[in-house]
């Protein structure tokens, strides 16, 4: 496919004009007449009875419209197993449920009417640690009867079954798999190793604050604008919340700022929602940066044992792993984690002898969510850091064992699903030349600092979806509108999609106009998450335009009394095969007597693609200084090389790249949200720190590498998603290049100032 | 209890009436709606809602409002001039220096206040200037790249 004119190249970004002069509109940006704004009570006890709620201060107070609690709710629930309620019932079960709601004339308003709300509390027994509440027969109960709630039709192609159990009432899902003979995969290996990791929960962080904006519409229904990941889920769940028919909510996700798994799950419109529909006025929810970090539906917090059997030979032998996930006191999305999260340990190495459990566990802390990795930054921690080990164990060299264990072409991998177009041997070949891997840096040490290089290597897997639909408007002018459901949060699919639109017509970027993230006008996307966007909304596009190609040809070909076969488009103009004059405009096709006009139609992906699954790996190798006075850990020097299949836009795939850098170093040394007794007592970029650029390598210490690039058999012009991997593989290199420097092994991430003096002090 | 508040916006005079504690992040977002400035923290923490008054990178979210009272203030609908792009806009699209976009306005005006006062900084007086500015998307590696362009450039 060498004569690409569009695909390949590193054209700007569509949205470019607008992010750059302040016209790019945010869910915030929109206000609307008779507005009224929406705030949020919440409980301050992290398990407690509700007794009396006395709103009477709070309704008289001059400019509120409504003060509304659980009583007022709407008959359906929030949650994986629709288990949380839109607003705390009889009990609540975190610190940061909400317990009441405002509406009002000003935000001041609203929140000086929180401020009157007088609500009785019982307090009761919590628990906050997630082995301690799995264990069976626990006193404390988060939820009772959990196991009896319906859940949602299978994850899309998980068929995982809800296995909880009566004396496990805190358990809310298990999921296990195996492969081989774990037991005999132990005896036959000549090294065992055993280790525990500890994961903090932590904080996407997006830039732009949660908001949501609902209007109520004559019919009975709901606009809603929102910075949500995914708009027909939000679509679907709303309606089944409020008991509506799904058209008659409409979701509109405009820009969106920064998501990376936080901004999925109806956040903040069922309250808006319920507002609006109390005081037939629109109501817009702008969640505080606290507010986010309370109930942002973060990222889990996991214990992972891990135990691995390798043989003297250098092959992997056998792994068991055993996850158990603070899901907090909802479902939220972490329950389909439970089973997605094994992507980490199954997709990048052979091991013959494989055993997974895994444990979702609801304790009183605050609702978890799904993150960018969906699990694979802890998991992928502790598998790469327990192979650092056990090449040590056995006297290899980090880089070539994981080189020699790497899945080839072709291998089926522990998910059963074969190995295709991964460029994974690549990926680390090219960050370990890039970092001098095997050579010796050139300083050691500088006064206090010391010195030393780590890699890793990663891969993760995505769906391929037959649920990603487009359509393709050809216009007058020759304009190519192309109607979308995926999202732009930041990742650029609206450049990709534009640039494949662009290709199938030969026609400027430019001439591609899009429309996207309206349920009311966009068909339908299963979300724009896991890497998939690229891959799946991008076969459709391509589809899309062949197919409103071969309805362009068909018209021409009996304008010109030609076959079909012989026309070729180009800048909006028609030609024969082969001729350089142009034949027709694709304006002329719409002119009457023509022969008709081009047939929008939807197009339905029914057939299914051949694989369920596409994977992407990647690898990372870095440099780090560690501080033995103080424990500060600076990144020096940093690689990554991912595989894509053919990138579509070069530089906006390095770009992707970059990205996980800061997200990276932030996960790997800072970022942890502390919470005592159920109290988040961090919520705020102070105590909560996310890199900023004096934290992270920049310039030339920075390499952001695409290897050759095999095109993926099924992916839009052989090329698929990536994203989401590209934070995964920093923590576990830099926990090596740690012990390469000054001989600690940290297992638990962050790996702070403090963990590191702690673990330097015992070494000595 | 509302003030009359007199000052320029992007070069022209406005006069509004507004509570002396709201801050200037919200009488521009709210009654002026320029919204290009965005609200990432509200507590001086983030840098997205960073303006430019009389020449200096603010932290709108903690300027009151009667601190703005006569002041010459940009916001980053102020830096197109007559349909042409600043070339700090230019060089961030250029090198792809955004992703979701809802940093850059205050990554643009921070960084025009300081290429104001120092037309060709080293990549050290970037991140100087910058590091009150988070964004978490691109990883900083491209905005760095792109305003170490615009300093090269000769700028009329
Ligand atoms: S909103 Fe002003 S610094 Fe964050
Ligand atoms: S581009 Fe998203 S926060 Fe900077």
């Amino acid at each position: 496919m060498d004569e690409l004119s569009t695909v390949g190249k590193s054209v700007p970004r569509v949205d470019g004009m607008e992010k750059v002069t302040g016209t790019a509109k945010f869910t915030n940006d929109f206000a609307l007449p008779r507005m009224l704004y929406g705030k949020v009570l919440r409980s301050p006890y992290p398990h407690a009875r509700i007794g009396r709620i006395d709103v009477s201060q709070a309704s008289k107070l001059p400019g509120v419209k409504a003060v509304l609690t659980g009583k007022d709710n709407p008959e359906g629930r929030m949650g994986v197993v629709l288990d949380r309620p839109i607003v705390a019932e009889d009990e609540v079960r975190f610190v940061g449920e909400a317990v009441a709601l405002v509406a009002a004339e000003s935000l001041e308003v609203a929140e000086e009417a929180l401020d009157l709300i007088d609500v009785e509390y019982e307090e009761l027994p919590a628990i906050f640690d997630a082995e301690e509440a799995m264990k069976p027969h626990s006193e404390v109960v988060v939820q009772l009867g959990h196991h009896l709630l319906p859940s949602i039709p299978a994850y899309a192609g998980h068929n995982i079954p809800f296995a909880t159990a009566e004396e496990t009432p805190n358990v809310y899902r298990a999921f296990h798999i195996q492969e081989g003979d774990i037991e005999q995969g132990f005896r036959e290996s000549d090294v065992v190793l055993e280790n525990r990791f500890v994961f903090t929960r932590t904080q996407h962080c997006a830039m732009e604050p949660h908001c949501a904006m609902a209007r109520p519409e004559p019919d009975g229904g709901f606009t809603v604008w929102a910075s949500e990941q995914h708009p027909f889920e939000a679509q679907l769940f709303l309606s089944r919340i409020f008991k509506l028919p799904v058209p008659k909510v409409r979701v509109i996700a405009p820009f969106i700022g920064g998501a990376f798994g936080g901004k999925l799950f109806v956040m903040g419109m069922p309250w808006a929602m319920m507002l609006a529909r109390r005081t037939g006025r629109p109501v817009k929810v702008v969640y505080s940066r606290e507010e986010v970090f309370v109930d942002g539906y973060s990222d889990v917090p996991v214990v992972i044992y891990i135990k691995d059997g390798v043989k003297k030979d250098g092959r992997l032998w056998a792994r068991s792993v055993k996850a158990v996930i603070n899901c907090g006191a909802y479902s939220g999305r972490v329950l389909l984690l439970t089973g997605s999260m094994v992507m980490g340990a199954t997709v990048n190495y052979r091991i013959p002898h494989f055993w997974w459990d895994s444990y979702c566990v609801a304790t009183n802390e605050p609702v978890s969510g799904s993150f960018r990795g969906f699990g694979g930054v802890q998991l992928i921690h502790a598998v790469e850091s327990q192979m650092d080990m056990l090449a040590k164990a056995i006297g290899m060299d980090a880089y070539k064992f994981r080189r020699m264990n790497l899945y080839k072409e072709g291998e089926i991998n522990l998910l059963g699903q074969p190995t295709h177009a991964v460029e994974a041997e690549e990926c680390l070949d090219k960050v370990a030349e890039w970092i001098g891997w095997g050579k010796k840096p050139e300083k050691r040490e500088e006064g206090p600092w010391r010195i030393g290089r780590g890699i890793s290597a990663q891969g993760k897997g995505g769906l391929v979806s037959p649920y990603s639909l487009a359509e393709v408007k050809v216009h007058f002018d020759g304009t190519i509108e192309i109607r979308h459901g995926a999202t732009e949060v930041g990742q650029g699919c609206n450049t990709i999609l534009s640039q494949i639109a662009a290709e199938e017509f030969q026609t400027p970027v430019g001439k591609v106009r899009q429309i996207s993230g309206d349920t009311a006008v966009t068909p339908y996307d299963i979300t724009s998450t896991a890497n998939l966007t690229t891959f799946n909304t991008g076969n459709t596009v391509r589809r899309a335009c062949q197919d409103a190609k071969r309805q362009i040809f068909e018209i021409a070909a009996e304008r010109l009394k030609m076959k079909a076969e012989d026309l070729e488009l180009k800048d909006g103009l028609i030609y024969t095969r082969g001729k350089t004059e142009a034949a027709l405009k694709l304006g002329d096709i719409f002119v009457p007597g023509g022969g008709g006009t081009a047939k929008e139609e939807r197009e339905r992906i029914l057939k299914k693609f051949g694989v369920d699954y596409m994977f992407c790996h990647g690898a990372c190798a870095l440099e780090v200084a560690v501080n033995t006075e103080t424990g500060e850990v600076k990144v020096l020097r940093i690689a990554q090389c991912h595989d894509m299949g053919t990138p579509i836009n070069p530089q906006a795939c390095e770009a992707q790249i970059d990205s996980g850098n800061g997200f990276g170093v932030g996960r790997a040394l800072y970022e942890e949200i502390v919470i005592e007794n159920g109290v988040t007592v961090n919520p705020n970029f102070v105590d909560y720190k996310i890199p900023s650029m004096l934290e992270v390598p920049l310039g030339a210490e920075v390499s952001s590498m695409l290897p050759a690039g095999v095109p993926h058999e099924d992916g839009p012009y052989g090329g698929k998603g990536f994203g989401e991997s590209t934070n995964c593989g920093i923590s576990p290199a830099i926990a090596g290049a740690l012990y390469d420097a000054v001989g600690i092994r940290m297992l638990d991430l962050p790996i702070t100032r403090e963990r590191v003096l702690g673990a330097l002090k015992r070494v000595g | 209890m509302k003030m009359p508040l007199q000052f320029r916006v992007n070069g022209e005079d406005y006069e509004v009436y507004v509570e002396p504690w709201k801050t200037l992040l919200e009488v521009l977002r709210d009654e002026l709606e320029l919204t290009g400035t965005k609200a990432g923290c509200l507590a001086g923490e983030c840098g997205t809602c960073t303006v430019i008054v009389d020449g200096k990178a603010v932290k709108s979210c903690l300027m009151l409002a009667p601190q703005a009272a006569g002041r010459e203030i940009m916001t980053v609908e102020g830096l197109a001039q007559g349909g042409k792009l600043h070339p700090l806009q230019q060089a961030f699209i250029d090198h792809f220096a955004f992703q979701c976009g809802f940093c850059t306005p205050g990554m643009l005006m921070s960084s025009k206040a300081l290429l104001d006062e120092n037309p060709h900084p080293t990549a050290d007086d970037v991140k100087e200037g910058l590091y009150g500015n988070f964004c978490r998307c691109t990883g900083y590696v491209k905005i760095l790249e792109a305003v170490l362009a615009a300093g090269a450039k000769p700028r009329g």
